[in-house]
């Protein structure tokens, strides 16, 4: 039994151009990006938070038991596991492109699945899903080389990017 | 059966855990916070930790930190539980004292599987008492905190068992000033009447090695039953204790003594000192136990053998070791708060500690427990 199934929580990074926010959040059966995409919701509650600078990202600056979050304000978000609606479960995803993405602050490297002919103007804010996602992805604080975050999925918001890049 | 403490304020997760650890022979017990986790980590003495990260008040770093600070609780194992997984966590996690960082979700079973790993790589425990060495020196400046610093990290770090250097020096501070840690109040003044409070006293170097400190005391000799009780705790706690001791032991001679199965006796060649070293000898063998053991330690200049076979006829003992004079890496070694072992450890005199070390260790091994009543 996985502790994570268990609970019924989904914990995940979430990442803004300042700070590292750990925690659950209740996602039932849906994924988490289900949940970020529900336009019709501008936050998510999260459990068990624990709040960083990103000077120093692994510290444990601040405790909430439940905290609000912006959806709005995010950069962008770590899971350690593969979203299951990712796009590669698409019967169009059939192909695998390097994606790069800088957002203030941040740049942001993973593998976006998709179909053979893409339009890159897609990737705008306008899209139907507010976030991106990118799998086996690898994020860096702009201006260090050591602070590092990855994943098995990074949820990246469309609305804070500055560009996207795909690399075939 | 192996014990373990679950850590976490999380019910669910403690239960999920105890499940898995009991199912597996464990004999588990929970804590619900920091404070609590190291209040019954000192008294059930784990085989291992779980601890979760993620609590209010004081999170799973710093009891990982306390933890490894105490000799009561050091050789526990520890696993870290967190939701964070990222790199920056899991170092984090090991600088702390972590020896294995999960990330949630976690499977049980690999868990504990993981568990039983880690258990099966320790070393076993010596004996219920840990082993005594004194260090002892005919003249001032002979070079004896050098020693005994040296020694005892090798005995911390080579050969991985739990070490404490207790500085009898009362008049220095000498053992800080060698390992560079911070000068604290005097162990005798602080504690009174009773070895009671000792680990407040106790300070972890970089290395794992621990050390008691003595700065200079206001009260001058301590109390013999006092230290004789202060000797015992740290043997209780750690397998080996290495005894700094000063030129004149006072009233403490016979408790350092007695309580000693190993002395090192450490000599230059010189015709003076090996005529007050043979003087030296019967007194210590008077006041030691039957059983004790005295070693040679000859420092000198060159490797001429005809002055190691004089000493050896002079006092009527082998000499055990031979270290190196080398005037310039141990001054350097003392100004950097860094011993020779870890500024120099290439050199011929680092490698000379090192074989001591395993010479102490094998005599240990053969020694029959010893049990000293307090």
């Amino acid at each position: 039994m996985s502790t994570g199934q268990f609970i019924g929580l989904t914990q995940a990074d979430f990442f803004t151009t300042t700070h590292r926010i750990s925690g659950g959040t209740q996602t039932g059966p849906k994924p988490l990006s289900d949940l970020l995409n529900d336009r019709t919701q501008s936050y998510l509650l999260l459990f068990n938070v624990y709040i960083s600078p990103l000077d120093k990202a692994a510290e444990i600056g601040a405790h909430a038991s439940v905290a609000y979050l912006s959806k709005e304000n995010l950069s962008f978000v770590i899971v350690p596991f593969r979203e299951t609606r990712a796009p590669d479960r698409s019967r169009f995803a059939v192909h695998e492109y390097e994606a790069l993405a800088t957002l203030p602050g941040w740049e942001v490297r993973g593998k976006f699945v998709g179909p053979h002919r893409i339009d890159i103007r897609s990737f705008s804010p306008a899209a139907l899903d507010a976030f991106v996602v990118l799998v086996e992805g690898g994020a860096r604080l702009a201006g260090t080389s050591d602070v590092t975050f990855s994943g098995e999925a990074i949820l990246v918001n469309r609305a804070r990017l500055e560009s996207f890049c795909l690399i075939e | 059966m192996f014990k373990a403490l679950v850590i976490d304020d999380e019910a669910s997760l403690t239960m999920i855990v105890r499940r898995f650890l009991e199912g597996a022979g464990f004999r588990v017990e929970a804590a619900t916070s920091g404070q609590e986790g190291l209040r019954k980590a000192v008294l059930m003495q784990p085989d291992v930790v779980i601890v979760d990260v993620m609590m209010p008040e004081m999170d799973g770093y710093e009891v990982c930190r306390r933890l490894r600070k105490d000799p009561r609780t050091t050789r526990a194992t520890i696993l870290v539980l967190t939701a964070r997984g990222q790199l920056i966590d899991k170092e984090i996690a090991l600088r702390a004292g972590a020896d294995v960082h999960v990330a949630k979700p976690f499977r049980g079973k690999a868990l504990v599987q993981d568990i039983q790993q880690l258990l099966a790589r320790r070393l076993p425990l010596a004996s219920p008492l840990g082993y005594q060495v004194l260090v002892l020196r005919l003249k001032e400046g002979a070079g004896v905190t050098t020693l005994a610093t040296n020694l005892a990290l090798c005995l911390a770090r080579e050969e991985g068992r739990l070490t404490v250097v207790a500085d009898m020096v009362l008049q220095g501070g000498q053992v800080e000033n060698r390992l560079g840690l911070p000068l604290t109040r005097s162990w005798q003044d602080a504690l009174g009447r009773d070895a009671e409070g000792l680990v407040e006293h106790l300070v972890r170097h970089e290395s794992g090695l621990f050390a008691l400190p003595t700065p200079p005391p206001k009260a001058g000799w301590p109390n013999p039953a006092l230290l004789t009780q202060v000797l015992q705790t740290l043997r209780e706690w750690h397998d080996y204790v290495v005894v700094d001791t000063p030129f004149n032991l006072g009233p403490l001679a016979p408790v350092l003594l007695e309580s000693s199965p190993l002395v090192l006796l450490l000599l230059t060649p010189d015709p003076a000192e090996l005529r007050t070293a043979h003087a030296s000898l019967a007194e210590i063998k008077k006041l030691g136990p039957r059983a004790l053991q005295i070693w040679l330690v000859l420092r000198m200049i060159g490797s001429d053998q005809r002055v190691r076979q004089r000493t050896e006829e002079i006092l009527g003992l082998p000499v055990t070791a031979v270290l190196p004079w080398s005037p310039a890496e141990c001054a350097q070694a003392v100004a950097n708060c860094r011993p020779v072992v870890l500024s120099y450890p290439e050199s011929s005199l680092a490698a000379a500690f090192r074989s001591l070390a395993q010479q102490v260790v094998r005599a240990a091994d053969m020694q029959p427990l010893r049990r000293i009543p307090r």
